[in-house]
């Protein structure tokens, strides 16, 4: 295995997550969520009513985003976008948002992160769904971002399920 | 020609999408858009279109779609007389330079990459239709 860069916690991770977010919601749905401190932990849990996950991978790292929704943010962003209302964050068209949104922020991410010398690949989006869900990333470590805009909330939580050190060539 | 001449078709599986798309192509004054969920779907306008005397002037097609994808729908355009020439332009989620270079290969004409924004959309209709594209 030839030496490699890694995915490190760190300010430019943070600085890469905000940016996948903020790029998307600014371009795509004219919405401008600010995100706010980061916080590193091992035991990282965030509750949300919709979820959006998409596995990042290379050799010797494996990675998951999750991007986190209470039903009030989901169906504010998504009903901007259909241009109608929504009775709830289970409608089909909701929940395919979702994904497509996971899969967007993830895309601006993995292309910051690869300017780093990481050759990181996307999976395909899932969604979960179910009001007041937790989503755990124990044992493993985890980045979490939590975003505010006009009054209303959302995480984005990176965690690495497995990072193996770089080898010399 | 104008914008308020212009006939897009969208394809993409995803709703979400197909409306981001149309959200920004009415900002920038075009309004004559058709819409289909998958490759088959948008082969079967294509020819309908055609056999009405008409045809698309843009195509703006996603990658990964059931039925048939995006490069399949790529290959019958551009193996079509009648509308090879018609402008195609490929959406991706990620600015994967293998994909890209597939449906360049293919003969794609453009591609967009998501996030995208209507000043990034008017760029590429002024790419095919000229500066008269830019005049609503």
């Amino acid at each position: 295995m030839s030496t490699q860069a890694q995915l490190k916690f760190d300010d430019e991770l943070a600085k890469h997550l905000s940016e996948g977010v903020r790029i998307t919601f600014e371009t795509m749905f004219g919405l401008s969520p600010q995100a706010r401190p980061y916080s590193v932990e091992g035991n990282s849990r965030c509750e949300g009513d919709i979820s959006g996950i998409v596995s990042l991978s290379q050799d010797g790292i494996d990675a998951v985003c999750v991007i986190t929704f209470p039903s009030a943010t989901i169906l504010y962003i998504l009903e901007k976008v259909y241009k109608r209302k929504f009775n709830s964050h289970e409608d089909s068209s909701v929940i395919q948002g979702v994904g497509e949104i996971a899969n967007i922020i993830n895309g601006v991410v993995k292309t910051k992160v690869n300017e780093r010398g990481l050759r990181l690949r996307m999976g395909l989006p899932n969604v979960v769904v179910g009001k007041s869900h937790i989503v755990m990333t124990q044992p493993h470590p985890s980045m979490k971002i939590p975003f505010q805009m006009e009054g209303l909330g959302f995480t984005i939580v990176l965690t690495l399920t497995r990072v193996e050190s770089a080898k010399a060539a | 020609m104008s914008k308020d001449k212009i006939n897009v078709l969208i394809v993409d599986d995803f709703e979400m999408v197909r409306m981001m798309l149309k959200n920004a192509l009415n900002g920038i004054g075009i309004k004559n858009i058709t819409e289909a969920t998958n490759g088959k779907q948008a082969k079967d306008m294509v020819l309908e279109k055609l056999n009405s005397g008409a045809k698309f002037d843009i195509i703006f097609s996603d990658w990964n779609m059931p039925e048939m994808d995006g490069l399949e729908f790529l290959k019958f355009c551009k193996g079509h007389d009648q509308i090879k020439k018609t402008p195609f332009v490929m959406v991706t989620a990620e600015s994967e330079s293998s994909f890209i270079m597939e449906a360049v290969r293919a003969g794609a004409d453009d591609y967009l990459v998501k996030p995208f924004s209507p000043m990034l959309i008017d760029k590429k209709l002024s790419r095919f239709f000229g500066n008269e594209a830019k005049a609503i």
